[in-house]
């Protein structure tokens, strides 16, 4: 290893710099007001943290509560709103069974599917992959509609399968999985079948323990999606607020005739995306370690 | 254990055939050997009697059943793999214990917690890692039971591919090249290792390889594969000396064979460099003399070849020569023995004779023709 000064690595460092803070600065805004007095946050004040200065909670004041008894912090009154006005820890819920029912059906059904697509030969099986390539390339937002009819139809607005049945089979996690079951010898294949396994065993006690890495990467992107989805929930959840999901929580802070309330909207955003950060550091790792195929030559 | 049987075997993969009528007995706990250059088809033929592939025409049969269109999970075989195939998520013994737990235990017992309260299914669990465990001891992995495949280096990887087919007990074992990733020693090795396996638990071995020595070494008998056919089937010995095709006369044996073309003229007389020899074809007219490096040896009168040393190899057991001789279109390799170590050098004439019944005869189709009677009684 040489120390030697690099103009050449000192610029692109400087332009990745740049861009991670671009990045990171909407997460910043949404920190720093979670943090903040309703004043510090209208007059663009309070540096960082806020000063955190003593205030009397305008909410709790409306609430009956008397003035002494309404003497806060910001930052705890933030959170004490984002945690009282609405039940977010049942959005959490909600959105924990929504994303967990979601990822868990999709890799019921996108594990065997991409097994036969890369490694059963049967007829029609290009053109079935072509139909998948296909539906990678349909927008959400073109068949929200027709979907949202179909299930008005059945009746099943308004409820969890709403949330979940549209989104069990996924084109990219087939096409993914897929393209990493290619990369399995074939004589893995065969001596599995050799040791007297079927096709089903083959796919859960070989393929997919071996494909650990590739499951991560789309469970990464499909947690992600729907537990920040505010699209669709928003269309298919109309009444029930027992059913919303953490997104939709964000709308409780809409106030509409007097002001929106950015401090508790930004700590429940805050609430919203820890898991999320904490599950991808913790994935992180694994990602690293995963599963070598070298075992096979 | 069991005979298996494959009945004019073809095989083509669209317009390409690949085996073209293979017919083959192998007998119960014989140890047969596949030999060819790559790609004649060995590991298809192979593939098609553990049923990975299916055949085109013919049928495959094991004992008395015929297999055809059973999944080779129900053909009761084990495989080595070429490229030994081993699952990497999984430690040595739950490799090797695999081809068990699927054939024991029932598929509700497989289950994860609800399997362990299943009736007898600690006893049978209990079974399978005292079999995986002696498995370990023949084939001296022991020592590695709790690593993952990608922690082991080729030998042993390749050790617990044959555990993993050796903890049942199949009616045949099928090897595809399991010593092709080894390095010289090793194979010499685990060469011996598998013929021994063979012999004590007397059963029926097929052994894919394209090294003849190896196929020399270890086989009751081979079959010389080339181009999708079966050239010739017989024991190590036969092939050796009597081989059916010069193929296989060129094929089997290290260093080759010396094929060296010859005319017959009208009277049977054949004649080598357009001089007479004392050889006399039979009825069929001879095309190519085979004659190995070691039937070869040193005269002074009367020689059938002579020629000049180009090169002097010293193995030290023996000391192989390499003669250029006159109107041949290739060198012409000579095994003499150890004493003769220092009497020779490049660049020295040689005069060679033959004992005649050491000559194969070859016709211009390249099948073996055999000498008349009066040849041999003449020379
Ligand atoms: N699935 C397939 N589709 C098309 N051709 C194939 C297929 N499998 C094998 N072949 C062809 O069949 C021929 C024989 O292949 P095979 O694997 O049996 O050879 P081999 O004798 O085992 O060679 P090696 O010693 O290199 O392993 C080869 O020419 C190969 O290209
Ligand atoms: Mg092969």
């Amino acid at each position: 290893m040489t120390h030697r000064f690099s103009a050449r690595q000192t610029l692109i460092h400087a332009i990745l710099i740049l861009g991670a803070l671009i990045v990171l600065l909407p997460f910043y805004v949404m920190l720093a007001t979670a943090l903040k007095s309703p004043v510090e946050i209208a007059s663009g004040t309070g540096g960082l943290f806020g000063a955190q200065a003593p205030m009397v909670s305008e909410d709790c004041l409306m609430q009956g509560g008397a003035e002494a008894a309404c003497l806060t912090r910001p930052v705890l009154d933030n959170f004490r709103q984002a945690f009282t006005k609405a039940p977010l820890w049942r959005y959490m819920l909600n959105g924990v069974i929504v994303t967990a029912a979601i990822f868990l059906l999709q890799t019921l059904i996108a594990v065997p599917a991409a097994y036969a697509l890369a490694k059963l030969k049967f007829w029609g099986r290009d053109a079935a992959f072509a139909l998948v390539m296909f539906c990678l390339l349909i927008p959400v937002h073109a068949i929200a509609l027709p979907l949202y009819l179909m299930l008005a139809h059945l009746g099943l607005t308004n409820s969890y399968a709403a949330l979940i049945l549209p989104w069990i089979v996924s084109a990219f996690g087939i096409f993914l999985m897929r393209q990493f079951f290619l990369t399995v010898p074939d004589d893995l294949i065969d001596a599995a079948r050799m040791d007297g396994m079927g096709e089903f065993a083959i796919i859960w006690r070989v393929m997919l323990p071996t494909a650990i890495p590739a499951l991560l990467a789309f469970a990464i992107f499909s947690v992600v999606a729907h537990w920040n989805d505010y699209f669709w929930p928003r269309i298919v959840i109309t009444g029930d607020r027992s059913l919303f999901t953490p997104p939709l929580g964000l709308r409780e802070f809409k106030g509409d005739l007097d002001g929106t309330f950015y401090g508790p909207m930004m700590a429940t955003a805050l609430v919203i995306v820890t898991p999320l950060v904490a599950a991808f550091l913790v994935a992180q790792r694994r990602f690293i370690d995963g599963i070598t195929l070298t075992g096979m030559k | 254990m069991a005979t298996l049987e494959l009945k004019d075997i073809t095989k083509s993969f669209g317009d390409t055939d690949i085996l073209r009528g293979v017919s083959l007995e192998i007998a119960d706990g014989e140890f047969l050997s596949l030999v060819g250059p790559s790609g004649c088809g060995k590991s298809t033929l192979l593939r098609i009697l553990a049923g990975l592939e299916s055949q085109s025409a013919g049928s495959v049969h094991i004992g008395e059943a015929c297999v055809d269109g059973r999944r080779a999970a129900d053909r009761d075989l084990a495989m080595v793999f070429q490229s030994y195939a081993l699952y990497p998520h999984l430690t040595v013994a739950e490799n090797i214990a695999v081809p068990l737990t699927m054939r024991r235990l029932r598929r509700a017992d497989r289950l994860p917690l609800m399997g362990a309260l299943m009736p007898g299914v600690r006893r049978r669990r209990a079974d399978i890692v005292r079999t995986v465990r002696e498995a370990a001891e023949i084939l001296d992995i022991a020592a590695l039971l709790d690593r993952k495949p990608g922690q082991l280096s080729g030998g042993q990887r390749q050790r617990v591919a044959l555990g993993r087919a050796l903890v049942r007990d199949p009616a045949a074992f099928l090897l595809d090249e399991p010593l092709s990733n080894l390095d010289a020693k090793m194979r010499v090795h685990m060469r011996a290792e598998i013929a021994q396996l063979n012999r004590r638990l007397g059963a029926t071995f097929v052994y894919v390889t394209h090294d003849q020595a190896e196929a020399m070494t270890m086989s009751d008998r081979i079959a010389v594969m080339m181009d999708g056919e079966l050239l010739q089937v017989g024991t190590p010995d036969e092939l050796y000396d009597d081989p059916a095709d010069i193929r296989v006369a060129r094929f089997i044996g290290s260093p080759a064979i010396n094929l060296l073309p010859v005319e017959t003229d009208g009277a049977g007389v054949i004649r080598l460099t357009g001089r007479a020899t004392v050889l006399r074809a039979g009825p069929v007219p001879v095309a190519y003399l085979g004659i190995r490096p070691e039937a070869l040896e040193p005269c002074d009168r009367d020689p059938l070849l002579s020629g000049r040393a180009r090169l002097v190899e010293n193995l030290g057991s023996d000391l192989f020569v390499q003669l250029d001789v006159p109107e041949m279109p290739e060198t012409v390799t000579v095994r003499l023995p150890s004493d003769a170590r220092g009497k020779i050098a490049a660049g020295d004439l040689m005069h060679l004779r033959v004992r005649p019944d050491r000559v194969r005869g070859f016709d211009s189709m390249g099948l073996a023709a055999p000498f008349g009677a009066e040849a041999l009684a003449d020379a």
